[in-house]
C-alpha cells in the first residue's frame, strides 16, 4: 500500500503527496521542535524536508522503507541546523558578534521559497518544448501520466520519462544556484 | 566511546544546557565524525522521539503543504484554478487533524487488540468540553491581581528590583537596577483547565499545571532560594551552590543544588510526589529525608500526622512530566486517577456510576484536543463508558 503512494506520488500526485506529509508531519514535528526551540524554525525545517522529498519524487517507487528515508533527510537538516548554530555561537563568542549581525541560520525561509519558486520557473522554459509541455501539464493541470499521454498521442513510458527527466534538470538548475536538492547521498545508505 | 558523548552532548543541546566547552566538544566531535553516522544517529534519536507524536495545528501544517507542493509550479498561475484546489485542501486538512490524532490513539488500543474503529462522525455526547489553555493570575506584592493568558507581551509590574516581562504564554522575573529593596512576594496561580510558564529572579523555570499556585520573592536575596508550591508544578532549577533551591508544600519540602524535577502537591491527591530527572534532590519533612537519584519518585502521604514515611520507588518519569509536553501518558492507571487530571484540565465535575473497573488503562493523547476525543479513545477498551451533561462527566462500567 505504501509501494502504492509512493509510485501515485512519483506521477505527480498531489493528494497522495498530502497523505505522505500529513502522515508523517506530525511525527516528525516533536524531535525537530526540540531541536530547533523555536516553532518557526521547525516549520521551516519540516517544510525544507517534505520539499526535497517532494522534488526526489521519483525515486520513491524504489524506496524500501518510506519513514526511514524520510527521517534520514530530515536528520540531515538538524545536522546542518546544529552545525550552523553552533559555529554561530563560537563566532559569537570569539568575536563578539551581535545578534543583529546574525545570518539566516536557517536553511529555507520563505524568501528562499520564492526563489526556488523563481528558478524552477527558468529550469521549465529552459526544457525542450515536449519535455516542457508534458511538465505543465503535470504541475499545472494536475494531469496523471496516462491522461497526458493520450492527450498528446505518445505512450505512458514516454511520458514519465519525460518527467522524471524534467524533476532532474529542476534539480540540476536548483544545485547550480546553490540549492543542493539531490539525495544522491542518502540514496546510498539505502540500496 | 566517542558515539555516547555525541549523543549525550546533543541531548544536552536539545536542552538547551550546553556549556560553552561542551558546544566546543561537540563541534569538533562533529567534524571528525562520519556524515553517514552522525545522520543515522541523529535518525534513532528522531525515531525515539517520534513515538508519542502530539497532534498538530492543522492550518499550519497545511498552509506548509501548499508552500511545498507550489515551489515546483512554474510561477505563471491560472487564477480560476486556485480556489477550487483550496476547497479541496479543507477537507484533506480536516482528514489530516483526525489522523494527527489517529495515531497517538491508537496506542491505547494495543492491550485489547481489535481492529481499529475509525472515529464516527458524529458525536454521542450531549455537548463537548475545550482543553485548558495558558491562563493564569498574578497577584503582586500590593494585592494588586493581573489575568494572564497567551496573548499580548511586554512589561507588567515592576516588583522591588525585579521587572515582570509577559513572553508568550509565560512570565519572566529579571533584575533591573542594583539599589537595594526589600523583599516582596508574587504569587501564580493557575485555574482549573489553565498552565503557565514562569522563569525566575534566578532565570529558574517552573511550569505550572492546572489548579496550582506557586509563591515565590522578587528577587533571591537570602542564603536560600524558597518557594512554596500547591498543585503541581514543574522545575528546572538554575545551579547556584551556594544558595539551595527549596520546594515547600504542605507535607514536605525539598532542596535542591540545579536540576529538572516534577512535584505533584495536589491535595485531593493521597500522596505528595517528587519525581527526579536529573540531577540530585533532597526530600525531606519534620524527621525524615530521602536523597533521589534520576527516575526515581519520592512519596509523602498527605495524611495530617506529621513526620509521614517518605517512600521511594523508580517511576516512568515520561508519564509523570507529560504533562508538560501537552500530553496525558497513561501507563497501567486506574480510570479514577485518569479522571483526576482530566478534570483539572478540563475543567469538569466527574461522577462514578457504579463501581469502576480495576483495570489500568495505557494510552498517549495530546491535551489540546476537546474531552470527547479522549473520553472516545477510553471507550474503544469498552471497559468504560461516559456520559456528558454540561460540565460534568458521568463515567460508568
Amino acid at each position: 500500500m505504501e509501494n502504492e503512494l509512493c509510485k501515485r506520488i512519483a506521477d505527480g500526485d498531489e493528494e497522495a503527496f498530502a497523505s505522505l506529509f500529513n502522515r508523517y508531519y506530525p511525527l516528525l514535528r516533536p524531535f525537530i521542535l526540540k531541536f530547533t526551540h523555536s516553532a518557526d524554525k521547525t516549520e521551516e525545517m519540516l517544510q525544507e524536508t517534505f520539499l526535497r522529498v517532494w522534488l526526489n519524487r521519483d525515486q520513491l517507487p524504489e524506496v524500501e522503507n518510506l519513514q526511514a528515508w524520510i527521517f534520514t533527510i530530515a536528520s540531515r537538516q538538524c545536522l546542518h541546523a546544529i552545525r550552523t548554530e553552533l559555529n554561530h555561537r563560537k563566532k559569537l563568542a570569539a568575536l563578539q558578534v551581535r545578534e543583529s549581525d546574525r545570518e539566516a541560520s536557517t536553511p529555507l525561509d520563505v524568501t528562499q521559497l520564492a526563489e526556488i519558486s523563481r528558478l524552477v520557473s527558468q529550469a521549465v522554459n529552459n526544457m525542450p518544448p515536449q519535455r516542457q509541455r508534458i511538465y505543465r501539464m503535470s504541475r499545472e493541470e494536475g494531469l496523471k501520466p496516462a491522461a497526458i499521454a493520450e492527450a498528446l498521442s505518445l505512450s505512458v513510458a514516454t511520458v514519465k520519462n519525460a518527467l522524471v527527466t524534467a524533476l532532474k534538470d529542476i534539480r540540476h538548475h536548483l544545485g547550480a544556484a546553490g540549492h543542493t536538492i539531490s539525495l544522491v547521498f542518502i540514496l546510498i545508505m539505502f540500496f | 566511546m566517542q558515539k555516547d558523548a555525541i549523543r549525550y552532548l546533543i541531548g544536552q543541546y536539545m536542552n538547551d544546557e550546553l556549556t560553552a566547552q561542551q558546544q566546543a566538544e561537540l563541534l569538533q566531535l562533529l567534524g571528525q565524525h562520519e556524515e553517514r553516522e552522525l545522520i543515522e544517529m541523529l535518525r534513532e534519536m528522531m525515531e525515539a522521539e517520534s513515538v508519542g507524536a502530539t497532534a498538530v495545528d492543522a492550518d499550519a501544517m497545511q498552509a506548509s503543504l501548499q508552500r511545498v507542493l507550489s515551489a515546483d509550479k512554474p510561477v505563471a498561475e491560472m487564477p480560476g484554478r486556485v480556489l477550487t484546489i483550496s476547497r479541496r485542501w479543507r477537507w484533506v486538512a480536516a482528514a489530516a487533524c483526525l489522523l494527527a490524532v489517529g495515531i497517538t490513539g491508537y496506542v491505547l488500543l494495543n492491550k485489547k487488540s481489535t481492529t481499529v474503529p475509525v472515529a464516527a462522525t458524529s458525536n454521542p455526547y450531549k455537548n463537548d468540553v475545550q482543553p485548558g489553555g495558558q491562563k493564569a493570575m498574578l497577584t503582586l506584592a500590593d494585592g494588586k491581581q493581573i489575568v494572564l493568558d497567551s496573548a499580548g507581551n511586554g512589561l507588567l509590574a515592576q516588583q522591588g528590583n525585579a521587572q515582570v516581562v509577559k513572553e508568550g504564554a509565560g512570565l519572566k522575573y529579571q533584575s533591573a537596577g542594583s539599589g537595594r529593596s526589600d523583599v516582596t512576594y508574587n504569587t501564580l496561580s493557575t485555574p482549573r483547565g489553565g498552565e503557565y510558564k514562569l522563569i525566575l529572579p534566578d532565570g529558574s523555570k517552573v511550569w505550572l499545571n492546572s489548579a496550582s499556585t506557586l509563591r515565590y520573592p522578587t528577587a533571591f536575596t537570602g542564603s536560600t532560594r524558597e518557594v512554596a508550591l500547591e498543585g503541581e508544578g514543574y522545575f528546572e532549577v538554575t545551579k547556584l551552590a551556594a544558595k539551595p533551591f527549596r520546594v515547600i508544600t504542605k507535607t514536605q519540602f525539598i532542596e535542591v543544588l540545579g536540576t529538572h524535577f516534577n512535584v505533584n502537591a495536589y491535595s485531593d491527591e493521597a500522596a505528595t510526589k517528587t519525581t527526579l530527572l536529573e540531577g540530585k534532590v533532597k526530600v525531606m519533612n519534620d524527621e525524615r529525608s530521602a536523597i533521589l537519584k534520576p527516575g526515581e519518585q519520592a512519596s509523602v502521604s498527605q495524611s495530617s500526622q506529621k513526620s509521614q514515611p517518605i517512600t521511594v520507588q523508580t517511576v516512568d518519569v515520561e508519564e509523570t512530566v507529560a504533562w508538560t509536553n501537552g500530553q496525558f501518558i497513561f501507563r497501567e492507571q486506574r480510570i479514577e486517577s485518569i479522571m483526576k487530571q482530566i478534570s483539572r484540565w478540563y475543567n469538569v465535575e466527574v461522577a462514578f456510576a457504579g463501581k469502576p473497573t480495576q483495570e489500568g488503562f495505557t494510552a498517549t493523547i495530546p491535551r489540546s484536543v476537546p474531552v470527547s476525543k479522549v473520553l472516545r479513545y477510553l471507550e474503544l477498551t469498552t471497559l468504560v463508558h461516559f456520559k456528558i451533561d454540561g460540565n460534568r462527566i458521568t463515567v460508568l462500567p
